[in-house]
Parts: C-alpha cells; sequence; structure tokens
C-alpha cells in the first residue's frame, strides 16, 4: 500500500477504533485490526500481523503501567506463565513464516470465530466466578496460605481485600503456551484464551486475571516483535500511525467504559465478528 | 544494601510494592519517549514527503540516518524502543525480586529474559 497521508489518517482512525473497542470490550485490539488492515486497506497478512504485534505491545505497555500501580497484576504468576507463553510466541512467529497469508488469513477467522463465541458466552453469564477470601484490611500475604503464586488485590467494587491461592498451575501453563502461539502467529494478544482460564481454572479474580494476562501479552508480543522485524514486515509509518491511534483510542475507551454497559456491546460486536471472520475466511478463498 | 526475606514479614510485601513500582515508571516512561519519537518521526516524514518503506533496519543503520534527520529512522527508533521495553521489564525484575531474595522468582525471571534474549537475537539475525 502506497503511504499518503491521506492514507495515515484513515489508519490512525483505524487505529483509534481498535483502542476503544479494545478497551470497552476487554480484549486485545488485534483481533479488529488485522481485519480491518487486510480486508480494508489490502495491507498483506503478515505485515498487518506484524503491525498488529506491536499494537499489542504499546497497550499491554500502557495498561501495565497503570494496573502494577494498582497492585492487580499478580506478576509472580505472570512471569512463571510467561515461560510458556513467551516460547509459544516465538514459535508461532517462526510458524508464521513458513505459511502463505490466505492460509493465515483462514486461521485468524476461525479465531475470530472463537473469540466471538467466547464474548457471546460473557455477554450472557458475565463469565466470572467470584475467587479469592475477602478481607476489609490488606491480608499478610506469607500468612494468608496463598502459596507461592498467590496473591491478594483491592476490589474497589467491593471496597474489600480479595487474598486467593492459585489453582492448577500446570494447566494455566499449557494454555499459555497455546495463547502464545495463538498471538505470535496470528498478532493477537491472546487475552480471550487466558483471561477465562487463569479465572475459571486457576482461581485468581477476575480483575487480577486481567491484569495478568496483560501483563504475560506485552512479553509474548515482544518475543515475536523481534522476529517480524527482522524480516522486514513492521513498515515504519504503517505502524507507526496504527500504534498512536491504538494508544490514543485504548485512553478514550477506559474513560468510555466506565460509562456504558459492556455486556450489550459484547453481544453486539460478538454478531459483528462472526461476519466479518465469515468475510476474511471468504477473501481468502479468493486469493489463492 | 540486602533485604533479608523474613517469612510472616508485612515489610516484605511492601519491598514487593517498590518493585510493582519501579515497573511503572519503566513502562510509563517508555509509552512517553516512544510515543514521542513516533510523533516526531512520523511529522518530520510527512514535511520530508512520503515515508519511506525502510522496514527492519540494524540500530546502527538507525543511528546513522538519525544524524542526517531522517523521520523513517525516528520511526524505526520508537518501535524499538517500544519493543524492547518488555525485555527491560524483565531485567528489571530479576533486579527487584534478587533485592528482596525471592530466588525462585530471580530463576524464572532469568530463564524467561533467556528466551526473549533469543527472539531479538532471532530478530536481528533475520
Amino acid at each position: 500500500m502506497y503511504l499518503t497521508t491521506h492514507n495515515l489518517i484513515w489508519l490512525f482512525l483505524t487505529g483509534s477504533v481498535a483502542g476503544v473497542l479494545g478497551a470497552i470490550l476487554g480484549i486485545g485490539g488485534g483481533v479488529f485490526l488485522v481485519p480491518a488492515l487486510t480486508l480494508a486497506f489490502n495491507i498483506p497478512a503478515h505485515h498487518a500481523i506484524a503491525t498488529s504485534i506491536v499494537s499489542v505491545i504499546a497497550t499491554s505497555n500502557a495498561v501495565v503501567a497503570a494496573n502494577v500501580k494498582k497492585g492487580l497484576t499478580n506478576m509472580r504468576l505472570g512471569m512463571t506463565l510467561a515461560i510458556s507463553t513467551v516460547l509459544g510466541g516465538m514459535l508461532g512467529a517462526l510458524t508464521a513464516a513458513w505459511l502463505s497469508g490466505p492460509t493465515l488469513m483462514r486461521i485468524f477467522s476461525v479465531v475470530m470465530l472463537i473469540t466471538a463465541a467466547a464474548m457471546g458466552w460473557r455477554s450472557k453469564t458475565g463469565g466470572t466466578v467470584p475467587s479469592g477470601t475477602r478481607n476489609d484490611d490488606r491480608p499478610d500475604e506469607s500468612q494468608a496460605n496463598c502459596g507461592a503464586l498467590g496473591s491478594s488485590c483491592y476490589d474497589p467494587a467491593e471496597g474489600r481485600w480479595l487474598t486467593y491461592r492459585v489453582r492448577k498451575p500446570l494447566l494455566g501453563f499449557l494454555v499459555s503456551l497455546i495463547a502464545g502461539n495463538i498471538s505470535g502467529l496470528l498478532g493477537v494478544g491472546g487475552g480471550f484464551i487466558k483471561v477465562p482460564v487463569i479465572n475459571l481454572v486457576c482461581g485468581v479474580p477476575m480483575k487480577a486475571a486481567t491484569a495478568t494476562s496483560n501483563f504475560m501479552i506485552g512479553m509474548t508480543a515482544a518475543s515475536s516483535a523481534f522476529i517480524y522485524y527482522g524480516r522486514g514486515e513492521v513498515t515504519p509509518a504503517l505502524t507507526a500511525t496504527v500504534v498512536l491511534g491504538v494508544l490514543t483510542g485504548s485512553l478514550v475507551g477506559a474513560m468510555i467504559s466506565r460509562r456504558i454497559s459492556s455486556r450489550v456491546l459484547q453481544a453486539i460486536f460478538a454478531v459483528f465478528l462472526a461476519i466479518v471472520a465469515v468475510q476474511m475466511f471468504l477473501r481468502a478463498g479468493t486469493m489463492q | 544494601m540486602k533485604i533479608r526475606n523474613i517469612p510472616g514479614d508485612k515489610g516484605n510485601m511492601q519491598r514487593e510494592d517498590s518493585v510493582n513500582r519501579l515497573i511503572h515508571y519503566l513502562l510509563s516512561t517508555s509509552v512517553f519517549i516512544s510515543a514521542s519519537l513516533l510523533v516526531v518521526g512520523l511529522l518530520i516524514a510527512l514535511i520530508q514527503g512520503t515515508p519511506s518503506p525502510n522496514a527492519g533496519p540494524s540500530l546502527g543503520e538507525i543511528v546513522h540516518q538519525l544524524l542526517q534527520g531522517d523521520g523513517t529512522a525516528f520511526l524505526n527508533l520508537g518501535l524499538l524502543v517500544l519493543m524492547i521495553t518488555p525485555v527491560i521489564q524483565v531485567a528489571m525484575l530479576i533486579y527487584g525480586y534478587a533485592r528482596i531474595a525471592r530466588w525462585r522468582f530471580v530463576l524464572i525471571s532469568v530463564l524467561v529474559l533467556a528466551l526473549l534474549g533469543t527472539g531479538v537475537f532471532l530478530g536481528i539475525k533475520g
């Protein structure tokens, strides 16, 4: 694609919309960004994925900076799971080099359908389980039987501290490997796989699960971003414009998200994602 | 100064909070620096004409182009700052966990850093 000022403005707006949606719906913007870049701007799949993966790092850096200050991120759990997710991310990026653009688009459309289904389920059920022991004051973690990986976090909604122990860390480890692989292969964060597992299976409260997943996403994306960069697939002006758009959109989205019901939006965008996934699958067929 | 890890010591949690603050400052600074470089780079590139599609240059090439005032070099540097931040974050965690003597997590962080280093090496090698 020839990058004119006009195109850069549209790319900035696309990144902003992806950032807003990502912040409101609680998922990374990559799942919107890659289809938009390939379908609307005709950018080759590998370049769109590379652009998306750098945007994922930008969002993760900004979100984690805020979350660690609030004490929501469980960095000990995040680092432990990062071993598998970073490995998966690297393998994904290396695998992407062997796959054609249309094949990547087909795989992406299947992942989009899964995301749409997960989003639809969350809009209906809320998709979380209450986890952790409630305390009025900040508990002493070393005496609260949280184990080496457990922690405590403050839930402003309840106005209390939640102390939790991490269950089934091995399962979390395996799921992180798959999520990392999908992230490196398709340029998405992979939080839609990790967050439900960390919350539902490992028993980490939802806010801490989301914050910990975001913490891991930055490292995972970095492991694959350098591989895309080395292959010359990170186009500077395109990626820079989209990154700035996503960062701006994330800030706006974070402000809007407090005022609107994300469950209604999740239901609407679940249908929207499913339609775009089918469209992407069909477009991949015409590219052969 | 070495800080001892005493079981049941509430001060240990406060020291872990200091690791959180360290990461917060690193990430906030990185986002600010990279966003500034990207904005400056885009403005220069647009003033100079259509941005050049110079993708994946080495650090040496970027420095050389920066000295010539090339806008695309600012863009590439901004993107590299963004991409390297998670790697620096892990290095800082190794330091942070070593300070509070949480050796298991020092080891885990070293392993993650080695994996990330492999990714960077594969990227540089092309």
